[in-house]
């Protein structure tokens, strides 16, 4: 199992994806960009040394509970999303934070997690924003 | 259905008048609600309108075979999360019981073990096997009432009576270890080790009987055999758990993971099936049930120099701390799959916010999945298999 999740992706997807991160006893936190929501999320479920194939949850927070020791980098984010992955073999979970406001167009995941289907309208309806889906043609 | 004056729980729809009563309840109140029960589908629903607040299916179909299904959701406790937010920390254990009402405990235990992390709360140390004794008792009340529907459904009444039966033998503990209580509460408070230990020793022949008769039984093989088919990629890809992975042979319990919410110092055996469709999913309740009765013996015996078992009481001052980290999470193992409460505070540390993972939300996304294809005969069983409710999807 790997130390550093962040040092994970910076070596298989490039640096500069992981804007910051932590760990503690409930797993890996990592903050990152929406625009690279669903190329994370599909290294976090298809990659042979993480393997995280469930969804366990995505959660929408206002920014001003900042719950997290990550730093808030866009002054004019209203909401946070979280994005709660684990593994079925391994015991650790990996937390993807996003940093939304309206006017951003999140790509859906539900291609690579059918569960999160529900979970994007009830953001939708919370944050306003937007969330496509793939263009599968 | 052939039994309407049978009450079959869980239901997925109810009255129009039961949703005027609860939207004027405050949560705290909810659970002494005259009118918080739950009513049949087959002999009521023609008698209601089809109001938002229901767990709606439309299906679209060629003959009797079903091509396509939506699942449209309705909105009974989707303020709850928020709710939870104005309440102190007991009250809001009591609210969040609310979201499946035979089995309130283990929403309970989850929002419990969140509300100890996050504070710091320093924990009487025989409660951790207060909370797994109560939470055996009611996976097993809750696996025996599922079993029950699907049998009544089936015509199987005969074995159908063995199931309350069963249930009847469990009641007093069951009743009595099913949700947290607040001191002074009325009700009976303990139940001496002696009475359980024959309760246990009675119910568990029952529960053999039961499995074995289930077994043999064709009328449930020809109903659920390679039914709703769900493979362990499908579940995953779902977020699917509990029964769901253990039924594709994936021993995935939270029981065995010790530092995630309340910890099982040794979990009872966790048993697995192959095939993935409705018939081991079935299979694998009385299997449970009579994994939780031998595992409950065993905390009986070990409990041997207290004299009872005494119900979950907890007072009014528990949780009211400061928090002593900004976020918590309080994971359970649900008899359908992960139960999970979420807490977060602000730099302030003012009241947390809630979030919570119900495995019935995801269960109820798949259903499309689960019955395309199949015949619309065969879904009320497949319905009455899943054993959820439409308070924890709409949570």
């Amino acid at each position: 199992m790997f130390e550093s999740l962040k040092s994970l992706i910076d070596s298989r997807l490039g640096k500069g994806i992981v804007l910051d991160d932590f760990m503690n006893e409930d797993g890996f936190f990592i903050k990152i960009r929406p625009m690279q929501l669903y190329s994370v999320a599909f290294f976090l479920k298809n990659d042979p040394d993480v393997r995280l194939t469930l969804l366990d949850q995505i959660i929408v927070l206002p920014t001003d509970v900042l719950p997290w020791t990550l730093a808030k980098l866009n002054t004019n984010a209203q909401n946070e999303v979280i994005y709660q992955l684990k593994s079925l073999k391994l015991p650790y979970r990996v937390s993807l934070v996003l940093e939304i406001h309206q006017d951003i167009n999140l790509l859906s995941i539900a291609p690579l997690y059918g569960g999160a289907r529900w979970q994007e309208a009830d953001i939708c309806k919370t944050c306003g924003c937007s969330i496509e889906q793939q263009d599968r043609g | 259905m052939k039994y309407p004056h049978i009450n079959y729980q869980p239901s997925l729809i109810i009255s129009r008048l039961q949703q005027v009563e609860i939207a004027n309840l405050k949560p705290s109140m909810a659970v002494d609600s005259p009118f918080f029960h739950l009513i049949t589908i087959a002999s009521l629903k023609p008698f209601f309108d089809n109001l938002p607040i229901n767990l709606e299916l439309e299906f679209r179909l060629i003959g009797s075979k079903i091509l396509g299904l939506q699942v449209t959701r309705g909105y009974f406790c989707q303020d709850l999360e928020t709710s939870l937010h104005d309440l102190v920390p007991v009250e809001a254990l009591t609210a969040v019981g609310r979201l499946n009402m035979a089995c309130p405990i283990f929403y309970q235990a989850a929002f419990y073990s969140a509300l100890v992390k996050l504070t710091g709360w320093p924990e009487d140390k025989e409660r951790p096997t207060q909370f797994t004794i109560a939470m055996e008792f009611a996976r097993i009340a809750h696996h025996l009432q599922v079993v029950k529907n699907v049998l009544y459904c089936l015509n199987l009444d005969s074995l159908a009576e063995i199931a309350e039966d069963c249930e009847q033998v469990l009641q007093p503990p069951c009743q009595l270890f099913n949700r947290i209580r607040a001191p002074g509460d009325d009700e009976v408070s303990s139940i001496s080790l002696e009475e359980i230990d024959e309760i246990l020793s009675d119910a568990y022949l029952r529960a053999e009987e039961l499995s074995s008769a289930i077994s043999f039984e064709e009328g449930i093989r020809a109903a659920l055999h390679k039914k709703a088919v769900v493979s362990l990629t499908q579940a995953g890809f779902m977020g699917l758990t509990g029964p769901y992975l253990r039924a594709n042979q994936e021993i995935y319990d939270l029981r065995r993971q010790s530092d995630r919410g309340i910890v099982y110092l040794k979990p009872p055996r966790i048993s697995i099936g192959d095939g993935g469709d409705a018939l081991t999913r079935f299979s694998l309740r009385p299997m449970d049930i009579l994994a939780s009765l031998k595992w409950l013996k065993q905390m009986v015996l070990s409990e041997a120099k207290a004299s009872s078992l005494k119900a979950i009481v907890i007072d009014e001052s528990f949780g009211q701390k400061a928090p002593i980290r900004p976020f918590a999470f309080g994971e359970i193992e649900g008899p359908e799959g992960d139960i999970k409460v979420s807490m977060f505070v602000d730099a302030k540390g003012q009241s947390p916010i809630f979030r919570i993972r119900s495995p019935a939300y995801f269960i109820a996304q798949a259903i499309p999945h689960m019955l395309n294809q199949t015949d619309l005969s065969d879904v009320a069983a497949l319905l009455y298999s899943l054993g959820i409710t439409a308070e924890e999807v709409d949570k």
